[in-house]
C-alpha cells in the first residue's frame, strides 16, 4: 500500500472501522520495511518475540519509546538517500533526537500536514505572521523542531513576516505595515506556545498601555510545542486564548499536539478545544502497570502511530506524555477519529539509591 | 573563610565548631565514649515514634548498638594502638536517605571528627537523625559536640575547597560524576581520598540448591535486596546468574514467588515501564539474542543468550533483571570487572565464588554475601576496611 493512497482520502472521514482496517496494514507493511531494513530494529523486535503474522490490529504492534531517537541513530535507508536530518529541542545537556529523512518521508510529511491543516484553515495561502525570529530556520541541514515546524507550516502562507527580530524584539513597525497593507483579509499566524506567551504577548500587553494595539481578529493561530514552559506562569490553555483574544481580538486559535519524530502528523485542537487524530496516524492510550490498553476517558501513556515514517522506524512510539481518549467519531465539530487530551507528561522516577548529588534534575512539566 | 562559610546551613554543630575542627583531639579506635554515645543514639532513635516507619533508620540503629560496634570492633582488638587521623570531610548520596550516618559512623568510631555535606533533597530520615544526633550530644555527650557538623550548601565550589582544605580524610558518596566534581578541589598532601562511586551487582543461584529452600523466604530476602531500594543501591543485584542442574524449573518457581512479594509490597513509578523497555530495546539493538520476558511491567527479565561483558552499561532498575545460565561459575570471570561490588548467592557456591576470584586475579567483587545481605551495613566496603584505613596505626617496629 502506497502513501499516496491514503492522500487520496479526506483526513476526518473515515470511522473506527474503516480506519483500523486502513491503518493496520498500513502499519504491519511499515513494521515488515523497517524490520527487513533496519538492523537495530529487526533485533529488537525479536527481543520482543514479536510475530507479525498474529497481528490482527496496529495496537498490537510493538512500539518504541520515543528516547530510542536519542539513544541510537535508526533508519531504514542507506546513508546517501538521507535528505534532512531533523533533531529534537531538547533540554540542555540532553541528547537530542534525529530523526532521518528521505526524499519521499519528507515529503509525504509535508503533504499530510497540509491535508490536516487545511481542513481548519481553508485550502488558500494567506498572509503569513511566523511568531519567531528568522534565525531559527538558517541551518537548512540540522532541522530542530522548531524550525521544521516553521518550514513546515509556510507553506499556508503568501507573503511572511517574522514577528520578532534575532534578539526576540517584537518588530512593530513591521507588522503594522504588514496589517495595514493586508487589512480585510485572513491573516494566518504561526508559532510556538512559550515563544508566543513570553515575547509577543506580554510585548502588546505593555504596548497597549502605550496606546499601540493591534487588530489581529481577521487571524487564526496555530500553536504548538507543549505547555511545559508555561506551567510556572501558571497559564491554562484556556486563559492562554482568552487573554489572547482579549489582547489582540484573535477568534480563532488552535493549539496542536505533534513532535519532531512523527512529523506531518500533528493533532489539531478543534473549535471545542478537542485535539483530534486524522487517518494518517492515532493515539493509543496505555496503561503504566502493563502497557494494556486504557478504556474511554481513562489516563494512560500516550501512544502514537503514524502510516508516514519509512526512512526510520518510527511508526509506533510511546511517548512520555500522559492523556485520555475522550470519544471517537463523535466529536460535535463532525470530524471523524479518536479525540483526545494531553493531561501532561510522566514525571521522573524518583530514585532512592547511589545516585550523584550534584545532579541537578530538571522538573519535567505537567499540564 | 570566614566568608564561604556563612552560607552554610548547620543542622548539626555550628560555625564556630566547623571553625575549630581542625584542632579537637582525635581518639582511639572503637573508643568507649564513642561507643556509648553510639549506644545512646541507637536507643533514642530506637524509641523514636517518627522512625518506626523507617526500615532504613531502625536497620541504623541496630547496627550501632553496643553489642554490635563491639562486636566489629574484635578483629582490631589485637594489642596494636589505633588512633584517628583528623578530620573526614563526607559528601553524602542524595538519594540513600540514611547514608550520611553511616559515613559518620565509621569516621567516629574510627577517632575522627566529621563535618558531612548531606543532599539538599528533603527526607525525613536525615531530620529523625539529625534530631536525635542533637539530643544525644546535649543530653550527655557535650565532649563530643566539637566532633560533628552536619551541613547543607547549595553546590558551591568554594566552601567544597574550604572543607576539603580542612579535612585529613575525604569521602565522597554517589555516582562518579559527583565525584569527579568533588575532585576539582585539590586535597592536602597527606589527605586520604576514597570515592565510592557507581558499582553494580549480581545475583548467583545454584538451581539445584535453591529448590530445597524455603522459596517465599527467599523471595522476600531477594526483594529486599532490589525492589526496596528500586534496585537502585550499587549493591542491588541487577543481573541473576543461574547454575546446576534444574533451571528451568528453579527459574519458574523463583520468579513466581517473587512476583507474589511485587505484587503485595511494591509500588511502581509510573514512568519505570518506559524506561525498562527502553532498556531492553538499546541493548537488543546491539546484542542479538537477548529475549524480554514479562507479565507486566513490575518485573521485566532480560534473558542472555551468552553473559555479554558489556552488559552492566545496560543495567536498569525498579525490578529489571538480565538473567543469564551458565554451565560453571568460572563463566563469571569476564563480569568479574572492577565496577562489580556484591555477588549475593544462594546454594553451596561461596566457596567455589572465591577460589574462581584468586585463581583468576579478577579485578571487581568486593563481597560475597547470602542473598538477604546485599542491603547490610558493614564496616567493610567496596572492598576497604575503614576502621584500618580511617585510623592510624603507631607502629613499634
Amino acid at each position: 500500500m502506497n502513501f499516496g493512497e491514503l492522500l487520496e482520502i479526506p483526513p476526518f472521514s473515515l470511522n473506527k472501522e474503516q480506519k483500523n482496517e486502513l491503518l493496520t496494514r498500513r502499519l504491519k507493511e511499515l513494521t515488515h520495511l523497517h524490520q527487513s531494513n533496519c538492523p537495530e530494529y529487526r533485533k529488537i523486535l525479536d527481543s520482543l518475540n514479536f510475530d507479525i503474522d498474529s497481528v490482527t490490529s496496529y495496537a498490537e504492534l510493538p512500539f518504541l519509546p520515543v528516547r530510542m531517537f536519542k539513544e541510537l541513530s535508526l533508519k531504514s535507508i542507506p546513508q546517501e538517500e538521507i535528505v534532512k536530518t531533523m533533531t529534537s529541542s531538547g533540554t540542555t545537556g540532553q541528547t537530542p533526537s534525529k530523526i532521518y529523512l528521505n526524499r519521499a518521508t519528507s515529503s509525504n510529511q509535508q503533504k499530510a500536514l497540509v491535508k490536516i491543516v487545511n481542513e481548519f484553515t481553508g485550502s488558500s495561502r494567506m498572509p503569513m505572521i511566523i511568531l519567531d525570529c528568522p534565525s531559527v530556520i538558517k541551518n537548512r541541514a540540522m532541522f530542530s523542531a522548531r524550525g521544521a515546524g516553521i518550514l513546515g507550516f509556510s507553506v499556508f502562507g503568501a507573503e511572511k513576516i517574522y514577528a520578532f527580530n534575532d534578539d526576540m524584539e517584537l518588530n512593530v513597525e513591521g507588522l503594522k505595515d504588514f496589517l495595514t497593507k493586508y487589512q480585510g483579509q485572513k491573516i494566518f499566524l504561526f508559532g510556538f506556545t512559550y515563544m508566543i506567551w513570553e515575547y509577543f504577548y506580554k510585548k502588546i500587553l505593555v504596548l497597549k498601555n502605550e496606546n499601540v494595539t493591534f487588530d489581529l481578529s481577521d487571524g487564526v493561530l496555530i500553536h504548538g510545542g507543549g505547555w511545559k514552559k508555561l506551567i510556572g506562569e501558571a497559564v491554562s490553555a484556556q486563559e492562554f486564548h482568552q487573554r489572547l483574544t482579549d489582547a489582540c481580538g484573535l477568534q480563532h486559535i488552535h493549539d496542536y499536539y505533534g513532535m519532531v519524530e512523527q512529523t506531518g502528523c500533528i493533532y489539531m485542537e478543534c473549535e471545542y478545544g478537542h485535539l483530534h487524530t486524522s487517518i494518517f496516524s492515532d493515539v493509543i492510550i496505555r496503561r503504566t502497570k502493563d502497557f494494556s490498553l486504557c478504556g474511554a476517558e481513562e489516563s494512560g501513556i500516550i501512544e502514537v502511530v503514524s502510516s508516514i515514517p519509512e526512512s526510520y522506524p518510527g511508526h509506533c512510539l510511546l511517548t512520555e506524555d500522559i492523556g485520555q481518549i475522550l470519544g471517537e467519531d463523535d466529536c460535535p465539530c463532525g470530524r471523524k477519529g479518536k479525540y483526545f487530551k494531553v493531561e501532561g507528561r510522566l514525571k521522573d522516577a524518583e530514585i532512592r539509591g547511589c545516585s550523584d548529588t550534584f545532579d541537578i534534575r530538571k522538573s519535567r512539566w505537567s499540564i | 573563610m570566614q566568608q564561604t562559610f556563612s552560607s552554610i546551613q548547620y543542622l548539626v554543630g555550628d560555625r564556630d565548631i566547623l571553625e575549630r575542627m581542625e584542632s579537637v583531639q582525635v581518639l582511639p579506635l572503637f573508643s568507649e565514649r564513642v561507643l556509648d554515645f553510639m549506644d545512646c543514639l541507637s536507643k533514642r532513635l530506637m524509641a523514636d515514634s517518627k522512625a518506626k516507619k523507617y526500615p532504613d533508620v531502625i536497620a541504623f540503629a541496630f547496627w550501632i548498638r553496643r553489642a554490635s560496634l563491639y562486636k566489629a570492633s574484635l578483629p582490631y582488638r589485637d594489642g596494636s594502638q589505633r588512633i584517628g587521623r583528623g578530620v573526614a570531610f563526607h559528601i553524602a548520596p542524595s538519594n540513600i536517605p540514611v547514608q550520611f550516618a553511616v559515613s559518620m559512623t565509621y569516621a567516629l568510631t574510627a577517632g575522627n571528627a566529621s563535618v558531612i555535606r548531606i543532599s539538599d533533597k528533603k527526607f525525613e530520615q536525615v531530620d529523625i537523625i539529625c534530631e536525635a544526633v542533637r539530643f544525644v550530644i546535649e543530653d550527655g555527650y557535650p565532649d563530643l559536640k566539637p566532633y560533628i557538623c552536619i551541613i547543607r550548601y547549595a553546590h558551591n565550589d568554594e566552601i567544597t575547597q574550604s572543607l576539603t582544605d580542612l579535612c585529613d580524610i575525604r569521602m565522597i558518596w554517589g555516582g562518579n560524576r559527583t565525584i569527579a566534581a568533588v575532585r576539582k578541589a585539590a586535597i592536602k598532601a597527606r589527605c586520604l581520598d576514597l570515592g565510592f562511586a557507581d558499582r553494580y551487582s549480581m545475583a548467583v543461584i545454584d538451581s539445584d540448591d535453591y529448590l530445597e529452600k524455603d522459596s517465599g523466604i527467599l523471595a522476600v530476602d531477594f526483594y529486599n535486596d532490589t525492589y526496596f531500594s528500586d534496585q537502585n543501591a550499587c549493591s542491588s543485584p541487577r543481573l541473576v546468574v543461574w547454575t546446576g542442574n534444574s533451571v528451568a524449573k528453579a527459574k519458574e518457581v523463583f520468579w513466581d514467588a517473587l512476583e507474589k512479594v511485587i505484587h503485595q509490597k511494591y509500588t511502581m513509578d509510573p514512568i519505570s515501564g518506559s524506561e525498562k523497555l527502553l532498556k531492553t530495546a538499546v541493548c537488543a539493538a546491539s546484542h542479538p539474542g537477548v529475549r524480554e520476558i514479562k507479565k507486566d511491567n513490575l518485573l521485566v527479565r532480560v534473558e542472555l543468550p551468552l553473559l555479554y561483558d558489556d552488559i552492566m552499561d545496560f543495567k536498569g532498575n525498579c525490578g529489571y533483571f538480565f538473567e543469564c545460565s551458565v554451565d560453571k561459575l568460572e563463566c563469571l570471570v569476564p563480569i568479574m570487572k572492577q565496577d562489580c561490588q556484591t555477588v549475593t548467592y544462594i546454594g553451596e557456591i561461596e566457596e567455589e565464588l572465591r577460589r574462581i576470584i584468586n585463581e583468576n586475579g579478577v579485578r571487581g567483587v568486593d563481597r560475597i554475601v547470602p542473598v538477604g545481605h546485599a542491603a547490610d551495613i558493614a564496616f567493610v566496603w567496596d572492598g576497604l576496611d575503614l576502621p584500618d584505613i580511617l585510623s592510624r596505626r603507631i607502629g613499634n617496629m
